[in-house]
């Protein structure tokens, strides 16, 4: 009996033949139990794949990837829409941006931008002050203040962060990040004294790290 | 029933007023789109920092190719073959920067990420349970990151994201043979992987 072709054994496989076609296959596979394995084995295969891989996932940081996009289209002139801050977020985010649109590209871990943005917030009178990760948001460190709320936003949650206030500066310090490039443009993005896998921010004065 | 475009506009809808320049309309697609797209390419690159950059790489290409988007295809496997095509890019670049033909499993992360995201609720299991499927889960992932990146992405397309062979092939733009070959071959290397 001629070997049904690798298509035709691939629909057998995913229950997608009919007719005279299934009836081949079955008659070629009533022959070869390895065939019949086979397809035990995509079987219980697959549901272990979607197990490990998942179809749908959260975005990490759902509205800064969404005013992100929304920045690139508008920066790229592509729409004459303006920009609608409509979220608290979406403000700590406008103000990275800005800080982003003068010191161009060169920054690949560009969620780091509001950790820079909501540093130079704390400056200006926003209050912030707790320490570490809070919740599996990723949320490190939230405020309330003249300016509205402020949230600080990290990459992970093994990331941990410090808030240190003192009467002359505001220095918020990452513990865990990845390790930054040096072609990174931290000082751009607001954030100053990178080394290694260790970020601080000075708020009002350079880091003397 | 026909669907009131006002309240609950289909893709189609919204790709129409993206089309005039409507920018929330757009937002809303990416809202609805941006978990599968995020998905697919973070199991592709097994990098959640380098996935959301190309999630959003992929999103900002779609907005400038809008124009040219004819609905041939569903808007969502347009966006997936957009979001193939960045990714294909970003490996080959680099690919050249490691002056590597391969595509190995360093370059692909090795294993860096949890791929059990926070939206997939999951029952209580008992420890034995948990033990099984947490063998399962490095056995399939490495077995996985063991295949070429094209095999790689064809078992993904079928068996994760459960897509047609038709809509892959629209994704791949090659025929639904080559799909299904493709598919046949992954699948023999796979098992082959598991196994061995």
């Amino acid at each position: 009996m001629k070997k049904p072709s690798e298509e035709l054994i691939t629909k057998w496989m995913d229950g997608e033949l009919e007719g005279r076609q299934l009836a081949e296959v079955e008659a070629y596979a009533a022959h070869h139990p390895e065939l019949e394995e086979e397809r035990a084995w995509l079987q219980s295969t697959r549901q272990g794949l979607r197990e490990v891989f998942v179809a749908d996932a959260k975005v990490p940081h759902e509205e800064f990837f969404l005013s992100r996009i929304r920045h690139e289209i508008e920066m790229s002139g592509e729409t004459e829409e303006p920009l609608k801050q409509s979220s608290s977020s979406d403000s700590v985010v406008g103000i990275a941006e800005k800080k982003a649109a003068r010191g161009g590209g060169g920054w690949r871990r560009r969620w780091l931008m509001p950790l820079g943005a909501a540093a130079a917030a704390l400056v200006v009178g926003w209050v912030i002050g707790v320490q570490g990760p809070k919740d599996e948001t990723a949320v490190l460190a939230k405020g309330k203040g003249t300016g509205g709320e402020g949230v600080v936003y990290a990459p992970s949650l093994a990331v941990n962060a410090e808030l240190i206030d003192s009467d002359s500066a505001t220095i918020i310090v990452l513990d865990g990040l990845a390790e930054l490039p040096a072609t990174n443009n931290l000082v751009d993005a607001g954030l100053e004294g990178a080394k290694g896998n260790r970020v601080a921010w000075l708020g009002g004065e350079r880091a003397s790290d | 029933m026909a669907s009131n475009p006002e309240e609950d506009p289909t893709d189609a809808d919204l790709v129409a007023r993206c089309q005039n320049g409507d920018m929330s309309a757009y937002n809303e697609l990416v809202r609805r789109h941006q978990g599968k797209v995020y998905a697919m390419i973070r199991n592709m690159v097994k990098n959640e920092t380098d996935a959301w950059d190309l999630a959003q790489d992929s999103f900002i290409k779609a907005w400038k190719a809008l124009p040219k988007f004819e609905a041939k295809a569903k808007f969502s496997t347009w966006l997936f073959r957009i979001a193939h095509n960045v990714v294909y890019d970003w490996l080959r670049k680099h690919r050249l920067e490691r002056g590597s033909d391969e595509l190995n499993d360093e370059l692909l992360g090795g294993g860096r990420v949890d791929f059990q995201a926070p939206t997939s609720p999951r029952p209580q299991t008992s420890p034995d349970e948990e033990m099984e499927r947490t063998e399962l889960r490095q056995q399939i992932e490495a077995g996985l990151a063991k295949l070429s990146i094209e095999h790689r992405e064809i078992i993904l397309l079928r068996e994760v994201q459960g897509m047609a062979y038709k809509e892959i092939a629209e994704i791949l733009e090659c025929s639904q043979g080559t799909v299904m070959s493709r598919l046949f071959h992954a699948r023999k290397n796979l098992k082959q992987h598991l196994e061995s």
